[in-house]
């Protein structure tokens, strides 16, 4: 309050002191100049005799006094003004220098008119040297990301009189060439008459939060990516069976986005999880994992087979469950392959072994039953003439013995006889490794040709008509010539289109009729050759076991069981080729075969 | 004058079915139960054409027939064999008086060897 009131105090006082004076001064200019009538000082200091004077002066003293007075109010109040204003400059000055961040003022131009230290820091302009610049020079900013200039904020204010944000990834450059990562942004200032007076650009140092965050982005990009790489398919719930995590893998085989998936029911998004939530929630709860491999599934393109792992997540403050599935089908197949090539290299071991042993016997067999009908019927002259010498009329004895189902009986002998003889000679196919004669075949003309095989058939004409069988032909041109052993590969093609068309008579046709599609195509560098028919199918026990030697579903007599495990042998161990065979009960069965197109022994 | 065949066959009743097959079909047949006995036999009396088993006790078919080619040059012979795995041997192979056709065991029928023999002998 002193403060405030003591400069217009103190210049009345001066007044008063002055007018004091004057008065003073005044009596002795009398006392020693004008004193005509001798009068004391006392009388001259205060003339009360001489009213004229002391009008004179009081008139002059008290317009003195009133001027003062009048004057020095206004100036009290002038410097008390000034004085608030100073003090609310300082107040500002210092609340602005105490403000965390950097703060830069412009003017509407653009030009800087105030910064606070911590602005003087991060740009390396000191206030005085930045004052008066364009914002431009002192606060030079670009793109983390590009490198290249960003558009100055302030323009944009000044522009858009709008609060502007400054975009991510902001690299501010100070004098020094020093590098700050910062987040910012810059309000306009507007006078009483709404017209913008210049801008206030506020921003902060965040390099440290940037790179924090840039890390963590990298290591969450690093571990995405470990996960995303895995050729399993990785679901992440929680402990309600909500998805949390869904791997590239996942996206692929479902098909649905991770960003779909995610926070859905496990169920909804991967149905065939559905028999898996007990075990999951078993899981998470005991804390163990558990694992079921080699679980079937149906697809559309067969059986396929999947290891199911559950792994809980016990992680402090972390609830919830991997669950990773490996399609294991390939392996599998493989597997079985390996199987039944062993057994087949067993029995073609043994095959060799005795393939002498039993031949030898059948021969006679064959042989001897032979003889014995030429001996009978064939028209020989010692039949004849023995006969006579043994006084028996040989068209009597052949009539007594057809009636007696002799010939039948002996044919009976012939057929049985030879078809021991198929199975040793397919028997023999599983070992016998030599003289085989790798060349370049055309499979559409092979394909085609064992079609023409089969309608010719003997056995097969028997049982039905080949040709009532429709053949769709599905040929890719892509597929030039195999190097393949030809005779073999035919045999492979023959006993697929006899087993479909045997298949075929089984089943009972209402809408459809019995038809085969024989595919033909390249894939990379196989060959690939599928036979596919719409007869009953087969289960699934049935399509595990039907490459198996001596395994057969057809009625004692009707097969050997040798012929697929042939063909398998054929294709897998002697062309290095894959084979399998798909099928859907009641439906169709396919099988697939795959051969290198240039042929593994030549 | 019908044509004579040896049977060389060590299998009594292979050996026999063969002969009686082949009596029927009007040639003169003889039998051998081993390479030894069937030299011996050719010997004594020399036939046109030998069938002869590959897996034989004792001196085994390929190389009976070696030997008999190199004593009697206008012997003819035909294989007929029970183990497939036994092909002709390179040497025999190209030698006109080995048929290339090799009979595998058991034959259905005896025409296609009969028709054979005819072809050989001429």
């Amino acid at each position: 309050m002193n403060s405030q009131s003591n400069p217009g105090r103190m210049m009345l006082l001066a007044f008063v002191l002055f007018t004091a004076v004057l008065w003073f001064t005044d009596s002795i200019f009398e006392l020693l100049w004008f004193n005509e009538a001798n009068a004391s000082f006392a009388e001259l200091l205060l003339p009360l005799d001489r009213p004229h004077e002391m009008f004179m002066r009081t008139m002059l003293v008290s317009s003195l006094l009133v001027s003062g007075a009048v004057v020095s109010f206004m100036y009290g109040r002038v410097s008390r003004l000034n004085e608030a204003a100073r003090e609310s400059g300082e107040k500002l000055r210092i609340l602005v220098n105490s403000i965390g961040d950097a703060v830069i003022a412009t003017d509407a131009d653009g030009v800087v008119t105030r910064m606070n230290p911590v602005a003087e820091n991060l740009t390396g302009w000191s206030a005085q040297e930045a004052v008066g610049k364009p914002l431009t020079d002192v606060f030079s900013i670009i793109n983390a990301l590009t490198n290249r200039p960003c558009v100055n904020p302030v323009e944009k204010v000044l522009k858009s009189k709008c609060v502007v944000g400054l975009a991510n990834h902001t690299t501010l450059i100070s004098r020094a060439g020093e590098k700050f990562q910062i987040a910012d942004s810059a309000a306009p200032v507007f006078d009483k008459n709404g017209e913008i007076s210049g801008s206030v650009l506020v921003f902060r140092d965040v390099s440290e939060d940037y790179k924090q965050r840039e890390e963590l982005r990298k290591l969450r990009n690093y571990l995405s990516n470990i996960i995303d790489s895995m050729p399993s398919i990785l679901v992440g719930v929680d402990v309600e069976g909500y998805v949390t995590q869904w791997n590239m893998t996942a996206e692929k085989i479902t098909g649905i986005p991770a960003a779909d998936a995610q926070g859905k029911p496990l169920v909804s998004v991967f149905p065939r999880m559905a028999a898996e939530m007990d075990k999951i929630k078993e899981s998470i709860r005991t804390r163990q994992s558990c694992s079921e491999e080699r679980k079937t599934r149906q697809g559309k393109n067969g059986i396929s087979y999947e290891d199911v792992t559950i792994f809980p997540l016990i992680a402090n403050g972390v609830e919830g469950a991997v669950i990773q599935i490996d399609d294991v089908t390939e392996r599998c197949n493989l597997e079985q392959m390996m199987i039944q090539t062993e057994k087949m290299m067993s029995v073609g071991g043994l095959a060799a072994g005795m393939a002498h042993e039993i031949n030898n016997p059948l021969a006679a067999i064959a042989g001897n039953s032979q003889n014995l009908l030429n001996r009978i019927y064939k028209d020989l002259e010692k039949n004849r003439k023995t006969a006579c010498d043994c006084g028996v009329d040989l068209e009597k004895m052949r009539e007594y013995l057809s009636r007696r189902d002799i010939p039948r009986m002996l044919n009976g002998i012939s057929e049985s006889c030879s078809r021991a003889a198929t199975i040793v000679s397919n028997m023999l196919r599983f070992s016998r490794k030599s003289e085989r004669k790798f060349g370049q075949c055309n499979l559409v003309e092979l394909m085609n040709n064992t079609i023409d095989l089969a309608a010719n058939d003997y056995d097969l004409k028997r049982e039905y008509d080949f040709r009532k069988i429709e053949i769709i032909k599905e040929y890719s041109p892509e597929l030039s010539t195999v190097v393949c052993e030809e005779n073999e590969i035919q045999q492979v093609f023959l006993n697929l289109l006899k087993n479909g068309a045997q298949a075929m008579m089984d089943k009972e046709y209402i809408e459809e009729s019995p038809c085969f599609i024989l595919r033909l195509k390249k894939d990379g560098q196989m060959a690939v050759i599928e036979v596919e028919d719409n007869g009953p199918g087969m289960s699934e026990d049935v399509r595990k076991r039907v490459f198996e030697p001596f395994y057969s579903t057809k009625s004692v007599g009707q097969g050997t069981g040798l012929g697929l495990s042939v063909s398998y042998f054929i294709i897998t161990d002697q062309h290095d080729g894959f084979m399998e065979v798909n099928s859907v009960p009641g439906k169709w069965t396919r099988f697939g075969i795959k051969i290198p197109l240039s042929g593994q022994e030549a | 004058m019908s044509n004579s065949i040896l049977v060389l066959d060590d299998d009594v009743h292979v050996r026999e079915s063969l002969a009686i097959s082949l009596e029927d079909e009007e040639f003169d047949v003889y039998e051998a139960g081993s390479s030894e006995e069937a030299l011996n036999f050719l010997a004594k009396q020399l036939v046109d054409l030998v069938v002869v088993d590959l897996r034989l006790p004792g001196m085994n078919g390929t190389d009976f027939i070696n030997e008999a080619r190199q004593k009697w040059a206008e012997l003819k012979f035909i294989i007929y064999t029970g183990s497939p795995e036994f092909s002709i041997p390179v040497e025999l192979a190209e030698v006109p008086c080995v048929s290339n056709s090799i009979f595998l065991k058991p034959l259905p029928t005896s025409d296609v060897m009969v028709s054979e023999i005819r072809r050989i002998l001429g």
